[in-house]
């Protein structure tokens, strides 16, 4: 390949500028910021379009906004260049999206554009398919520039250094992929295993644990499930007992309703005994009745008070009364003073008399005494003398006694006539005004006038008496026929009036009637329990009540049994109900557990699916750092060895490259006999073998491929002594019979060596 | 005759463990409550609709998870509409076994009646309508098995959890009762209410009665495969046919946005193109944000995706997951005609995807983690 000719209409500070090269070495020469470098890579973005290679959409590349022109509406231009003896003119304008491309084959003067495909960016490979190479891999073939600036003398900055430009020199086929896999171990290492306290190696530990948990939860859930199976089963035996338990309830009930029945008839027929008994009295009202014995007492007080208003209404409050009584005492003491009067004629004749009576009748006492006591002395005296002895004593002394106490007594009686005349005198004069105040306070004159007057007060009273007897008998009457009627209400034998026997006959009624009541309630009472025990029965719902021939003995015992077994399974299931709920908090949250047990699996299986991605990319590279060690290696190294014995005159003769550690370069140094890496050479003798490698790849790649591909070096000698610039520009000369050289440089030596040794060149004016 | 109505449903799950749920604790039990309103949406529609029966063909009640707490949950919801018969036909999430929350059948309401591991009959007079129905009774059923209909010229109705096949290829790999179109066809149905499949999808059978067979899919989505809107199928049978009408059931949508990042230089031109993508639905839904394209291997994605999810996040969504799907944007075909190591790498890789395919998902992530480790290396060289 070579570059004949590149015109600008614009790139970066070139705007419609020319430049030619010729074959062989080509030297362009100029200061710094003189536009060397933009010529450069203006030739590379002519080759290859704006676009960022390597990715399937169009982006721009990344030199782009760089070299756009300011101010200027043209940013693209031409190259003219020679592949496999075919010239051809490309023709791009580099603004995006509109970016276009034209192929010109000048050989032919037609266009070919259209000959090469598109890639997915929209991009023609028109170089690609013409030389092979990507723009970064001719770049990192044919391309030489510094890459980087000293930054320090300090040994690591060198090895640094180095290894940069290694990695520069190689880019080509031996790009350093030791740090790529070092990169995916350390991602592999993030990622971690099953063992380790990284991310995998958690999400793992805690679904391992997490797994444990669930399939805990997942027994527990099974014997829950279990033991709701066992419920089930519970609660239906629980059911049928309680069917038989309600069947036998329902034998008993009907067996105790029958009996309830049987006492409550049994009731009802002591009640309508009760009621033939008392039929009488059955309807008696005790209110009723008790009027009546108030009727009955009202009677028996008006009999009463009539009976004693004839004594005392005339002696209290009547004058009537006061006038019969003093009328009556005006007459009694009339009469009292007559017998006053006689008995103080009686007394004077007493006085007169009175001795001469006692004297006879002491001689007849006497005598008749003298003679029975003579008759008694002779009967005695002739029979029993002492007797008779005795006897005269005795008559003796009471005939003595006796005749002193009637003297005595005849003293004493005179003298109390005496005094009993002055009494009766005084009395007389007492009685004598009583009756003239008497007569006095009723005003009259006389006893005649006084009854005249009590009469008058009588008729009078008599008359008001006989209205009140008339009222009170009609009352009585009224009484009478209404307690007789109330009576013969009870009974067709009303005993004859009698207030009394009436009010026995009340009496006896009210207690028929309350015995009736009373016992009439306890029926009611005893019934009416019945009867509320039947109404629990009978809330059990519609039972024949029919009683069968079963053994209610058996029933009761049957029952007992099964309601002992119902309560049994009860407890049981109640026992099972919190096993059950105690599991069910517990493994309610399985469902929950599951999904987090499922996400941990995905997690683990994403970072599993990273890691092993990881570990394949790494073993991907592996083989083929491997291959590039068995195939290209091998290749590779005759061509850099050559070059670098000349470089170094002589010195180095052997190059190794081993690329299975990263890149590590080593050389044959033949003062040792040894091969030394090339860490411990000078940066001169690295230098040397960096283009030894670069040479050897154009010259790699130009075997294998057929391909002469340009050397194209941007200030690369910037830092060669002029004795490695001499061997440097041979060696260049040489490839340039060859491959077209471009050598951009801000100096004069290379010129002047070039000159000295009569290197011919073609110097490109800038 | 009197017209006959249902509600068909299938495949809700419910206490289901929930899949690639990276939310919070919170969050998740907030999602499993989602189930719970979505069954109790369809039990209103039942009875919004005054349907006649309310038919759930299986996958119920997810076995082995859920908790008596749901059961009873399930239980008071059809006790609110005794006059609904509900007949559920056990799937292999949820078989007829001793050990399941079906088990035994008359712990469940009066007007619920469920189906077991042999078909049964259940004829309705009123419809003249009869019900053939089977369940699970394990996790698998490899084999179809024949219904019996004893009254072919009535109404009939099919309620199964199992796989339909129109073509017969398909059959034996099916663990999950297979019924094949050809042994369906053969019987009067009027309707197959199915379930298993989480895609609704309706389809009519060549025979005479023009079978009507349909899965009505999760009314609750469960995987991201579940995206926008969860019916229920509200079904009427009459002298004119089968008339089928899906209802909205959801409580929450599943949403897959996929994300183009092609053109994106940096991670806020992402954030954009995914809030611009995001912002198109209501913020209640669940979302999963995937990456597609190709990034620029400039931009480290990996380390981004942490800084994106904050930003995401900030946007208030109830719930989404960020997946990068997007591949770093290296041209293969440049690379694999490049000379250099990266081509190497990259033939070499192409080459063991080629010899391994089952490994080709590692070979490819490890062919651009390789590339983009080495694009970096190399950046990194070159700019010094």
């Amino acid at each position: 390949m070579q570059i004949n000719r590149v015109y600008f209409r614009g790139f970066g500070r070139w705007t419609d500028k020319e430049f030619e090269f010729g074959e062989g070495m080509n030297v362009i020469e100029a200061p710094n910021e003189e536009g060397k470098s933009t010529l450069l890579q203006g030739l590379f973005a002519l080759l290859y379009g704006p676009k960022k290679e390597g990715v399937q959409k169009q982006v721009k590349a990344d030199w782009y906004q760089q070299y756009i022109p300011w101010g200027k509406n043209e940013y693209g231009g031409e190259v003219d260049y020679l592949v496999h003896d075919q010239s051809y003119r490309l023709v791009r304008t580099l603004f995006l999206p509109q970016d276009r491309a034209q192929l010109n084959d000048l050989n032919r003067g037609m266009d070919i554009t259209t000959e090469y495909p598109m890639d997915n960016r929209k991009e023609r490979l028109f170089i690609e398919g013409q030389v092979g190479l990507s723009c970064e891999m001719l770049k990192r073939i044919s391309f030489l520039s510094p890459g980087f600036q000293h930054r320090g003398k300090g040994e690591d900055e060198k090895q640094s250094q180095l290894i940069e430009r290694m990695k520069v020199a190689l880019q080509g086929q031996y790009l350093d992929i030791h740090p790529v896999i070092k990169v995916l171990e350390k991602q592999i290492q993030e990622i971690g295993n099953h063992k380790s306290t990284k991310k995998y190696g958690l999400i793992r530990a805690r679904y391992m644990e997490l797994e444990k948990e669930v399939h805990q939860l997942k027994i527990d859930y099974q014997i829950n499930a279990e033991n709701l199976r066992k419920l089930a089963l519970l609660a239906d035996q629980i059911d049928r007992l309680e069917a038989r338990k309600e069947k036998l309830e329902q034998d008993r009930r009907c067996d105790a309703v029958y009996r309830l029945r049987a006492k409550m008839k049994e009731l009802d027929q002591q009640r309508e005994r009760l009621d033939r008994v008392y039929q009488s009295v059955r309807s008696l009202d005790e209110r009723e009745a008790y009027q009546k014995m108030d009727l009955m007492e009202e009677l028996i007080q008006l009999e009463e008070r009539y009976a004693e208003r004839d004594v005392s209404a005339s002696v209290e409050k009547d004058a009537w009364r006061f006038i019969e009584a003093d009328m009556a005492e005006l007459i009694r003491l009339e009469e009292r003073y007559r017998e006053c009067e006689s008995h103080l004629g009686r007394i004077e004749h007493q006085r007169k008399l009175g001795l001469v009576a006692h004297r006879d009748w002491w001689l007849r006492v006497c005598m008749v005494g003298g003679i029975l006591g003579v008759v008694l002395l002779a009967v005695f005296f002739l029979g029993y003398p002492a007797m008779a002895v005795f006897l005269f004593v005795i008559l003796g002394c009471v005939f003595y006694f006796y005749s002193r106490g009637i003297f005595l007594a005849h003293a004493t009686e005179r003298g109390g006539l005496e005094r009993e005349k002055g009494h009766v005198e005084k009395e007389l004069e007492t009685n004598s005004s009583i009756q003239s105040g008497l007569l006095r306070e009723w005003s009259v004159d006389s006893l005649a006038l006084l009854y005249d007057k009590a009469s008058q007060m009588r008729r009078d009273r008599e008359d008001r008496d006989m209205i009140e007897v008339v009222n009170r008998d009609r009352r009585m009457e009224e009484i009478h026929q209404e307690v007789h009627v109330w009576l013969s209400r009870f009974s067709d034998d009303v005993p004859l009036f009698s207030p009394d026997v009436w009010m026995d006959r009340i009496r006896y009624y009210i207690q028929q009637s309350r015995e009736y009541r009373s016992q009439c309630s306890e029926l009611g009472v005893r019934r009416e329990g019945l009867q509320r025990e039947l109404s629990t029965y009978h809330s059990g719902g519609d039972i024949d009540y029919k009683r069968g021939d079963q053994d209610i003995e058996k029933i009761h015992s049957d029952y007992i049994d099964t309601e002992a077994e119902w309560i049994e399974k009860k407890e049981e299931r109640a026992k099972l109900e919190g096993r059950i709920e105690r599991t069910a908090e517990h493994v309610a949250i399985l469902s929950e557990k599951e999904t987090e047990l499922d996400r941990l699996k995905k997690e683990s299986m994403e970072l599993e699916l990273e890691r092993t991605a990881c570990e394949l990319a790494r073993e991907g590279l592996l083989e083929v750092m491997t291959e590039l060690q068995q195939n290209m290696g091998p290749l590779l190294t005759p061509y850099a060895s050559e070059y670098l014995q000349r470089l170094s005159c002589g010195r180095y003769r052997e190059l190794l490259i081993h690329v299975n550690k990263g890149i590590d370069i080593r050389v044959y140094v033949p003062e040792t006999g040894e091969n030394t890496s090339v860490y411990a050479l000078s940066r001169g003798t690295i230098d040397q073998i960096i283009f030894a490698l670069r040479l050897s790849l154009i010259r790699f790649y130009r075997d294998q491929a057929g391909v002469f591909l340009p050397v194209i070096m941007d200030d690369y000698f910037a830092h060669f002594d002029e004795m490695r610039l001499r061997s440097a520009l041979c060696l260049l000369n040489e490839f340039a019979s060859n491959h077209q050289v471009i050598l951009s440089t801000c100096h004069r030596r290379e010129r002047q060596i070039m000159d000295d040794l009569g290197i011919m060149y073609h110097r490109v004016p800038i | 005759m009197k017209p006959v109505t249902w509600i068909h449903t299938a495949d809700l799950h419910l206490d289901q463990p929930i899949k690639e749920w990276y939310g919070s604790k919170e969050k998740g039990l907030e999602r499993r409550e989602d189930y719970r309103q979505t069954f109790m949406r369809i039990i209103s529609i039942a009875k919004k609709k005054n349907a006649d029966f309310l038919f759930i063909a299986g996958d119920f009640l997810e076995h082995g998870f859920v908790q008596a707490s749901t059961v009873h949950f399930v239980k008071e919801q059809f006790n609110l509409i005794p006059d609904i018969r509900i007949m559920i036909s056990p799937g292999n999430h949820d078989p007829y076994r001793m050990d399941s929350f079906y088990f035994p059948r008359e712990s469940w309401p009066a007007n619920v009646h469920i189906f077991a591991g042999e078909w049964e009959e259940l004829y309705f007079e009123e419809y003249n309508l009869t019900i053939c129905g089977k369940g699970f009774s394990d996790y698998t059923e490899k084999i179809w098995k024949e219904p019996s209909l004893t009254r072919p010229e009535g109404r009939n109705i099919m309620l199964v959890h199992g796989t339909f096949f129109f073509q017969q290829s398909h059959e034996g790999r099916c663990v999950y009762f297979p019924i094949l179109e050809k042994e369906v066809s053969r019987y009067p149905f009027d309707y197959i209410a199915l379930g298993h499949m989480h895609t609704a999808s309706v389809s009519t059978l060549n025979n005479a009665r023009q079978t009507r067979i349909c899965y009505p899919g999760s009314p609750e989505a469960l995987t991201w495969k579940e995206t926008g809107a969860r019916c229920v199928i509200y079904g009427r049978l009459d002298d004119q046919g089968v008339y089928l009408e899906p209802e909205q059931v959801h409580t929450r949508r599943y949403e897959r946005i996929e994300s183009v990042i092609s053109h994106c230089e940096s991670r806020e031109d992402i954030l954009a193109r995914v809030i611009e993508d995001i912002d198109r639905y209501e913020a209640r839904h669940c979302f999963q944000i995937v990456l597609k394209g190709r990034y620029s291997p400039q931009l480290d994605l990996n380390l981004e995706l942490f800084w994106l999810n904050q930003q995401i996040a900030q946007r208030g969504l109830f719930y989404f997951i960020l997946v990068n799907h997007a591949k770093p944007d290296f041209d293969l075909s440049f690379y694999r005609e490049h000379a250099g190591i990266e081509g190497m790498f990259v033939r070499k890789m192409e080459e063991k995807m080629r010899v391994f395919p089952e490994r080709k998902t590692q070979y490819e992530l490890a062919l651009f983690k390789g590339l983009e480790v080495i694009y970096a290396q190399s950046k990194g060289s070159s700019c010094k």
